[in-house]
C-alpha cells in the first residue's frame, strides 16, 4: 500500500522544527510502523536526503522507545500497543498519516522524533526504589505476598516507562508514570518501609523536572501501551495522604 | 510548607475548597426563598458568620492555588500536536481556568447584587445570570467527581459511577437555579 506521511522534522534542539511531506510506497500490512519508516528512511538515504530520526529498540513493545504520535495518539490507534507493535494493516492504502513527538515540556525533542526523557529516570532516582542490604538471594517465600497484592503490583509494574501518558496529558503531567511507580512498591511489604517518602520526594521530583499538576482528564490512560490505570492515581494519592498523617 | 508546594498537596486542596463550596451550593438551591418547593434549614445562628468565613477562606484557596496550578500545567505543555486526538477529557474538564474565572466574577456580581437592588434583573442582569450559572456548571461538570479521584477514594469500579453523579449534580444545579430565574422573570 501507499501512504501519505506528515513527519515532524527539526534539525537540533534548539532549531523550530516543522512538519514536513513524505511519500511511502509499495508498504506491506505485515511491517511494523517501525519498519514502514525504515523503509522511507532507506529510500531517503538513497535520494541523499537525512533520514527521519525515530527512537527504537527491542522492537517487542517492552522497552518503552518509542516516542511517536501517530495520528494524534501516542503509539498510534491501536489499543495497548506500542508503535513498534503496531502494524501497517492497522491503515489502510492512501491513508494519510501524522507523525509527531511525544510533546512536553520535561521532555524536550533532541532531533525529529527523538526526545529526551531522562526526567522520567530523574523521577525514580528521587524515590523510586527500596533500600536493601545485597547479599545472597534470600530464599522464595520468606516474605508471604497475598496474592491480590502481588497482582496489583504487577499491574502496576507493568509501566514501561515510555512517557505515552506525559505525552497525551493536557498538562504534560507525568502523574500516571509516577503512581505506577509508587504504587506496585507501596503494596508489597519490602517497598512499605519507604512508602512515605517515596511518595512525598517523588511527586517533588515530578513537578521539578518541569511536569504538569494531574488535572484528572484520564488521557493518559487511553494512551497508556501497557493499560496502566488511573486507579493507581487515587492510590497514590492516598499513600501521599498517608504520609502527611503519619499512617504508616 | 511542603504540602502547599506538592502537586498533590495543592490539588488536596482545590478538591477539598471546592466541594465546601458545592456544599453550599446545594443548600443555597434547596433553601432559596425563591424556591417554590423550600426545604427548611435548621437555624444554626451564630455559626453562620463561621461558616461565612470557611467559605470565603475556601474560595481564596481555591482560586489562587487553582490559577497557580493552571498556569503550571500551562507552561509543562509549550506546544501542542499538528493533529490531536482526545479519549476521556471533554469541554468542561480543559476550561476549569476559564469557567473558574467566569463563575468567580458571577458570585462577585451575585453578592453585590444582594446589597445593590437591580444587579440580576433587566435584560444584561439576566444574561449576566445565564452566563455565570453556565459557567458555574461546566465547572462543576468536571469538578465534582474530580474530587473523589484527587483525595484517593475512587477505584476501577467506582470511577465511572461517581462521574456520572457528580456530571448528574452539575445538571441538577443549572437546571434548578435556571428554574427559580425563570419563575421571576419580570
Amino acid at each position: 500500500m501507499d501512504l501519505n506521511l506528515f513527519v515532524w522534522r527539526q534539525k537540533r534542539p534548539d532549531e523550530k522544527g516543522a512538519m514536513e511531506r513524505y511519500e511511502a510506497e509499495d508498504i506491506s500490512p505485515d511491517m511494523s510502523f517501525l519498519e514502514m519508516l525504515d523503509v522511507v528512511n532507506e529510500e531517503l538515504i538513497k535520494r541523499g536526503m537525512e533520514p527521519i530520526a525515530f527512537d527504537h529498540d527491542c522492537r517487542e513493545g517492552i522497552c518503552g522507545m518509542c516516542s511517536q504520535v501517530i495520528n494524534g495518539i501516542p503509539h498510534g490507534p491501536r489499543e495497548k500497543t506500542t508503535a513498534c507493535q503496531l502494524h501497517m494493516r492497522n491503515f489502510k492504502d492512501g491513508d494519510t498519516i501524522y507523525i509527531e513527538p511525544f510533546r512536553a515540556k520535561a521532555f524536550p525533542v533532541i532531533k525529529d522524533l527523538i526526545i529526551d526523557r531522562s526526567a522520567l529516570d530523574r523521577i525514580i532516582q528521587a524515590g523510586g526504589y527500596i533500600s536493601a542490604h545485597t547479599g545472597g538471594v534470600p530464599d522464595a517465600n520468606t516474605i508471604l505476598i497475598p496474592k491480590e497484592d502481588a497482582d496489583t503490583a504487577m499491574d502496576a509494574a507493568e509501566c514501561i516507562g515510555c512517557g505515552a501518558c506525559v505525552a497525551a496529558c493536557p498538562n504534560g503531567s507525568a502523574m500516571l508514570f509516577t503512581a505506577a511507580k509508587v504504587s506496585h512498591l507501596a503494596v508489597l511489604p519490602q517497598g512499605k518501609i519507604e512508602a512515605a517518602r517515596r511518595v512525598c520526594v517523588m511527586t517533588e521530583a515530578m513537578l521539578k523536572e518541569g511536569f504538569g499538576n494531574c488535572g484528572n482528564h484520564y488521557e493518559c490512560q487511553a494512551a497508556c501501551p501497557k493499560g496502566i490505570k488511573v486507579k493507581f492515581i487515587a492510590k497514590l494519592n492516598r499513600e501521599y495522604i498517608k504520609a502527611q498523617i503519619g499512617i504508616k | 510548607m511542603r504540602f502547599f508546594q506538592n502537586t498533590v498537596g495543592r490539588k488536596i486542596i482545590v478538591a477539598a475548597t471546592g466541594q465546601i463550596m458545592v456544599v453550599f451550593v446545594v443548600l443555597h438551591l434547596l433553601g432559596n426563598p425563591l424556591n417554590p418547593y423550600p426545604v427548611k434549614l435548621p437555624d444554626i445562628g451564630s455559626l453562620k458568620q463561621l461558616l461565612r468565613v470557611l467559605l470565603l477562606l475556601s474560595f481564596i484557596f481555591h482560586a489562587f492555588l487553582g490559577v497557580q496550578v493552571a498556569i503550571e500545567n500551562r507552561a509543562a505543555k509549550p506546544q501542542t500536536y499538528v493533529v490531536r486526538k482526545k479519549f476521556h477529557t471533554n469541554f468542561a474538564a480543559e476550561n476549569m481556568l476559564w469557567t473558574g474565572i467566569l463563575a468567580a466574577a458571577f458570585i462577585i456580581y451575585h453578592l453585590l447584587g444582594a446589597s445593590m437592588p437591580g444587579a440580576g434583573s433587566g435584560y444584561i442582569g439576566t444574561v449576566i445570570y445565564l452566563v455565570g450559572l453556565t459557567a458555574l456548571f461546566l465547572h462543576l461538570y468536571h469538578g465534582i467527581a474530580s474530587f473523589f479521584q484527587t483525595v484517593g477514594c475512587n477505584n476501577e469500579r467506582t470511577l465511572p459511577v461517581i462521574e456520572r453523579i457528580g456530571k448528574g449534580m452539575a445538571v441538577i444545579m443549572l437546571v434548578g437555579y435556571a428554574y427559580m430565574m425563570l419563575l421571576n422573570w419580570p
